[in-house]
């Protein structure tokens, strides 16, 4: 594990020294797999997060509505929107969805022309493999997560009204004045940090994944599945330190330190 | 004086970190040279070439490309950034992978290397205008718009050799070059790499194991055995040597008669 991490190291150094040397975004070619990339993990993975983001919105409103109605508190159901769904579900969800359909693929892409030498290939050209096929999948990656988790969130406030209104006849300003009283500027900060640092992370691993094997054609199978595994595990680890440290700082913004 | 445009000096490399392919190995290769590199199973030929087309890493010795001396590193893409662009641009590399890439048209493919790998140098030509001109000389103009997988091994093979011509350098590393190559285009594929080899100032090493190929395109030969040199010497002197590789050549292959003419007289005067 120690030289795993290593290499992960040197391979995040890499691709810093690459993007200062060969500034590719100045590259228009590389602008175009971009926006190519953007295609493929956002706009064709929008069906699946819109329907995640239905169900799950209608699934969380219909168990919230019963408690807090027996509770007497059915009117901050808007908080529950703010606070699950968009501060804790909507970048993580769609992380799941990417890494199960975005980061598979490209960890197989990348260790498969591995194995059909174009990586060498490439190289010998002189083409940079970490300007050509690693940025711009990295940033195209990042950049449709963060606009999936926004569509994410945008769609479960509106599922979320539409679902409390038929469930226990909630008006809209109800709704409405909740869910923004409770959302904070930690809220969306930690909605934007999860959604580009997290999948930063996960699409660089699947680069990292892809483009470790030998050349070998059953490495590409064992490549994949390291992608996917270790980026799964990264984001519930990720999620799940972000939600204590986030109920450690309520607790302790709340003057409510002792009780922990 | 003649340039000197691989040097290495008690070269050791292998693919992993625990044992060693390449062992000690001294050779040098001059400007203008043509240098045939045989060698067995186990070898380390096909090791030698990519440590020389600066895709792998050494792991001790000395060993130098176009004068620059290259550092022992730790990780790959710090190679990349040694073997720096200038020097790629003077080198035509074709491994015996032909690494096409798969998901892009032919053109395209070759369209990406200049673009990317080369941006500077074709700053003010056009890189369409440029593939479509390698490719016609290759004869591949009319599958241009086709992926690697719709053409035959021949023209995959061909395709190539006109990538490593892109930029006409002057210095080549080809490996495998006539491997899945169909018969009848045997001589197609002599044809184009005479056109690439036209002027006599032109370098080559060609790692290989087709002799007739060999014997036309190149006059120095280096025979590898465990991953050392065991031969570095013209066919003439070949022919005398008393090598273990060059007895196994010539006692297996002395009867077969898909050689030519020129293989053929080598073998039969040295047995």
């Amino acid at each position: 594990m120690g030289a795993t991490n290593s290499a992960i190291l040197s391979y995040f150094l890499a691709l810093g020294r690459a993007w200062s040397s060969d500034r590719p975004l100045k590259n228009k070619n590389i602008r175009k797999i971009i926006l190519r990339q953007i295609l493929f993990t956002g706009a064709q993975a929008l069906r699946i997060v819109v329907v995640a983001a239905v169900v799950l919105s209608i699934v969380l409103i219909a168990q919230s509505s019963a408690q807090l109605q027996r509770l007497g508190g059915a009117n901050s159901i808007g908080s529950i929107v703010s606070g699950f769904l968009i501060r804790e579900a909507a970048a993580f969800v769609t992380l799941i969805v990417v890494v199960a359909r975005s980061v598979s693929a490209v960890a197989s892409e990348l260790s498969t022309m591995k194995a059909n030498g174009e990586i060498d290939s490439l190289r010998a050209a002189g083409v940079s493999v970490l300007s050509y096929l690693v940025i711009p999948r990295v940033v195209g990656g990042t950049l449709s997560t963060v606009l999936l988790a926004m569509h994410f969130a945008w769609i479960s406030v509106l599922v979320g009204f539409a679902a409390s209104s038929v469930l226990i006849d909630l008006s809209w300003s109800i709704y409405w004045d909740s869910l923004l009283s409770s959302l904070t500027v930690v809220d969306l900060s930690l909605f934007f940090f999860k959604a580009i640092v997290l999948s930063f992370v996960i699409f660089t691993m699947a680069t990292f994944y892809g483009l470790r094997t030998t050349g070998a054609a059953f490495e590409v199978p064992q490549a994949t599945t390291k992608a996917v595994v270790w980026s799964l595990m990264f984001c519930l680890i990720a999620q799940t330190i972000i939600s204590v440290l986030y109920f450690w700082h309520l607790m302790m913004s709340r003057g409510l330190g002792g009780v922990l | 004086m003649r340039q000197l445009i691989w040097s290495c000096k008690k070269l050791d490399a292998g693919y992993n970190s625990v044992e060693g392919l390449l062992k000690k190995v001294d050779l040098e290769i001059f400007q203008g040279e043509r240098v045939a590199v045989f060698g067995g199973e186990c070898s380390g030929v096909p090791l030698l070439l990519k440590v020389f087309a600066g895709l792998r890493p050494f792991r001790g010795g000395e060993f130098s490309v176009f004068g620059s001396s290259l550092k022992l590193i730790k990780f790959y893409e710090d190679w990349d950034h040694l073997l720096s662009r200038d020097k790629r641009v003077k080198m035509g590399v074709a491994l015996e992978q032909e690494g096409l890439l798969a998901n892009v048209s032919l053109k395209e493919g070759l369209e990406t290397v200049l673009r990317f790998g080369f941006a500077e140098e074709v700053e003010s030509q056009s890189p369409s205008k440029m593939v479509e001109d390698v490719l016609k000389k290759f004869d591949l103009i009319e599958f241009q718009h086709l992926r690697p997988h719709q053409l035959s091994s021949s023209q995959r093979r061909f395709a190539s050799i006109a990538r490593a011509t892109l930029l006409n350098p002057q210095t080549y590393l080809f490996e495998g070059v006539s491997k899945n190559v169909e018969d009848r285009d045997r001589e197609l594929l002599f044809s184009h790499l005479e056109k690439v080899f036209t002027q006599k100032e032109k370098t080559l090493v060609l790692g290989t194991e087709d002799w007739s190929l060999a014997m036309r395109f190149c006059h120095r030969v280096v025979v590898f055995e465990l991953g050392s040199v065991v031969f570095d010497g013209t066919w003439a002197e070949l022919k005398k040597s008393n090598i273990e590789y060059w007895k196994k050549i010539s006692q297996t292959y002395s009867k077969k008669q898909v050689w030519d003419e020129q293989v053929h007289e080598l073998i039969r005067s040295a047995s």
